[in-house]
């Protein structure tokens, strides 16, 4: 009567889902929250609200995981925008992205979000095409496209620039308007990986200091 | 006579010295696949592990005789425990001693936290898991083969232990410059890690929104992995998470709120979101160590930062809150910034104030203590105001420095520190007495003032008053003091926020939970 114990036991498999599902959050321009499927289904979630972010993410990321019947445990990796965009949406998504990620413990995938407002747009072999959100302060945040078979390669930026300084001639897709689907995201990584493309690998694409300016010392209260 | 006629034997927590006694019936009892004397070295006195001996007390002549062992493994707050192993000497097999020895270790297990307890038994040892199973160990799955050279299946069972009331919580908090990850379970701290924005910025003199919440976002997947480290949990084990909803930032705050809601749908677990102050007078409820005794209530507590100064009364931490008074300008630890400032000391100001102050004459200069006049105390009794102290002091100093004196800076900083102290602590204990509550509790970064610290006791105690100052890694602002009141929101029986709530900057205080 005895007995050793080593070892631990193994790790508990979820059984049932599909082998590779992406979830996608992009917070660049509203907030979109999408599942794409091993099986190439798409199921986005998204409100085109530019403000209140942080309020409906978590509602977003449910809504596409119950359409699609996946449940966090199946998922198997997390894409994300990682802008340009208006700084404090834009943490939102990729808070929520990282965070989410490392609750279940799978990759992390960093795109740039413009990439995902001209995934599966069509064009014709050569043609160049720019890709324009807005960044405020009478700015823009924009991306130049040329066509390559039946992608689009972004060729410059993300930049951030006044609007009268956009290159001339080049055709526009406006992101505001246009919106994204974070599910343009995923399958764009997918790609991605594919191909063997490198992702993102710094943090959140601001393209923009903090708008500060150091101290200069403390100011007279007395004249 | 046979050995089990005898006494029975005791257990007690074995040593390096009954290695011999233990490799002896280590050997006999497995043969082939008995551990080396190494091994088992390195088991007796390998962290997280606890083994005890059966032995024979000394009788006479006779020496101490170890008969069995065993030993577990569980790292405290893990939440789990491993049997590694049981043995006992041939002829005292049957008796009793190996379920004896398995309990203790279980008791040790729950003691450290631990609600799940697995082992491996072969399956070929119909007696061993009798034994297991009649204890309450359960089959949760089979291991093909897996005692070689011999080709025995090892059964895997697992006892979960019920009442297990108190929950394993994470708790993140983003609400200024500090990255806030901390993990409870019930009122127990397992882990408080923080990451600082501070240094970002000490080049503009105080803390800018946008710098700290792009830190927040860089700072996060690591923070949560070394708390998580630190605690020796893994994500799967969590049973909810806390987060600060407000007041703070906005844009810090949303970093932790985003955060927190994916966590908890990854998860699949519920979510908290929580008042920042009243975590400050959470933080209490944590034991940290064997001589904290857990808070009581009702209590004032003071609240003092680079963002806060509250001084509230909390009648119960989880449903009764209520704000006596706050600053009507900046908040102190802003006031030492500035005067730091004006004195040319680096930031933040607080520490290096206190350091020259040290050296200095609190009574040198007798600068102002706001809202103090009568006054102001029919309307703001409870109310605090830095703004003029702070003019003060540089009127002050400009008026040296114009005078072509030398600034007496040490003078200057005791003074100040001084008036804001004298402030902080008197009206702090004015509510005390005007409420008949004989507790005051003290949290924020400001506590870290040796000034604050030193008037707070030397008034409570002539006041009568308990004063409670958790360890400072609790007063500034961290994760873990979102963890507890989570946890205690948990334990009262309140349902999760769900996960619609937003960053609120100006949460009042009596919005203990945002649902």
């Amino acid at each position: 009567m005895a007995y050793t114990w080593t070892g631990r036991p193994p790790p508990r498999i979820p059984s049932g889902y599909p082998v590779d599902v992406l979830l996608a959050i992009d917070t660049s321009l509203g907030t979109s929250v999408g599942v794409l499927t091993s099986d190439g289904q798409r199921f986005d979630a998204t409100s085109p609200n530019p403000l209140k972010h942080a309020e409906v993410i978590g509602e977003l990321i449910v809504s596409a995981l119950s359409q699609s019947g996946v449940s966090a445990e199946g998922v198997t990796g997390v894409v994300v925008g990682m802008g340009p965009g208006p700084f404090t949406g834009l943490r939102v998504g990729i808070a929520a992205a990282e965070a989410f990620a490392a609750g279940r413990g799978v990759p992390l995938y960093r795109v740039v979000s413009h990439d995902g407002v001209v995934e599966g747009f069509p064009g014709a072999e050569g043609e160049h095409l720019l890709v324009v959100t807005d960044a405020r302060r009478r700015e823009v945040y924009w991306s130049r496209y040329v066509r390559e078979g039946d992608t689009w390669r972004r060729v410059h930026g993300p930049a951030v620039g006044k609007a009268a300084e956009l290159p001339e001639g080049v055709p526009v897709r406006d992101g505001n308007e246009a919106g994204l689907l974070a599910t343009n995201l995923a399958v764009l990584a997918t790609r991605m990986r594919a191909e063997g493309t490198d992702f993102v690998t710094e943090g959140a694409l601001y393209l923009r200091s903090p708008d500060v300016t150091p101290s200069t010392g403390p100011k007279r209260v007395t004249r | 006579m046979s050995a089990a006629e005898g006494a029975a034997p005791v257990l007690r927590n074995a040593t390096r010295d009954d290695l011999d006694a233990i490799m002896l019936i280590e050997n006999s009892s497995f043969g082939r696949e008995a551990w080396s004397r190494a091994a088992m070295t390195e088991e007796l006195s390998g962290s997280h592990r606890h083994y005890i001996v059966a032995v024979l007390p000394a009788d006479g002549p006779a020496p101490e005789r170890v008969v069995g062992y065993a030993g577990l493994l569980s790292a405290r707050g893990s939440g789990e425990g491993d049997i590694q192993t049981i043995a006992l000497a041939v002829e005292h097999r049957g008796y009793g001693t190996g379920r004896r020895m398995l309990r203790a270790l279980v008791t040790e297990a729950r003691d450290r936290g631990a609600s799940r307890i697995f082992l491996e038994v072969r399956a070929d040892n119909p007696v061993a898991r009798g034994l297991y199973e009649s204890d309450g160990f359960e089959q949760i799955g089979v291991r093909p083969r897996y005692y070689q050279p011999d080709n025995v299946d090892a059964i895997m069972m697992r006892l979960t232990l019920r009442n297990r009331s108190a929950p394993l919580v994470l708790g993140i908090e983003t609400s200024c410059d500090e990255t806030g990850i901390g993990i409870v379970r019930g009122d127990t701290l397992l882990a408080n890690a923080i990451a600082s924005s501070m240094d970002e910025h000490a080049r503009y003199g105080g803390v800018v929104p946008e710098v700290a919440a792009r830190a927040h976002v860089e700072a996060l997947r690591p923070t949560l992995d070394r708390a998580l480290a630190d605690a020796g949990v893994a994500y799967d084990d969590l049973d909810a998470i806390a987060v600060t909803s407000g007041p703070g930032l906005s844009g810090a705050l949303m970093v932790g709120v985003s955060a927190a809601k994916a966590l908890a749908i990854s998860l699949d677990k519920p979510l908290y979101a929580v008042n920042h102050l009243v975590g400050h007078v959470g933080a209490d409820v944590l034991r940290t160590g064997d001589e904290h005794d857990p808070i009581e209530f009702p209590t004032v507590a003071l609240l003092v930062s680079g963002g806060h100064t509250s001084l509230l009364l909390a009648r119960d931490l989880v449903s009764d809150v209520e704000l006596l008074g706050e600053t009507i300008d900046d908040a102190a630890g802003e006031a030492f910034d500035k005067v730091a400032r004006v004195l040319g000391l680096p930031y933040p100001g607080g520490p290096q104030i206190d350091r020259v102050a040290a050296s200095g004459n609190p009574k040198a200069i007798r600068f102002p203590r706001g809202l103090t006049l009568p006054k102001d105390m029919a309307k703001h009794r409870y109310d605090f105001s830095f703004s003029g102290l702070k003019t003060a002091v540089a009127r002050w100093v400009e008026r040296a420095q114009d005078a072509g004196e030398e600034v007496p800076v040490a003078d200057v900083a005791a003074s100040f520190r001084e008036a804001v102290a004298d402030v902080l602590i008197g009206k702090a204990i004015a509510a005390c007495r005007d409420t008949g509550v004989p507790r005051l509790l003290l949290g924020g970064g400001v506590v870290a003032n040796a000034r604050v610290r030193e008037l707070a006791v030397e008034r409570a105690a002539a006041a009568g008053i308990e004063l409670r100052i958790p360890p400072l890694s609790l007063c500034t602002d961290n994760g873990a003091m979102i963890a507890a009141l989570g946890a205690q929101l948990i334990m009262a029986g309140y349902k999760p926020s769900g996960v619609g709530f937003g960053a609120d900057s100006t949460l009042p205080v009596t919005e203990i939970q945002v649902r």
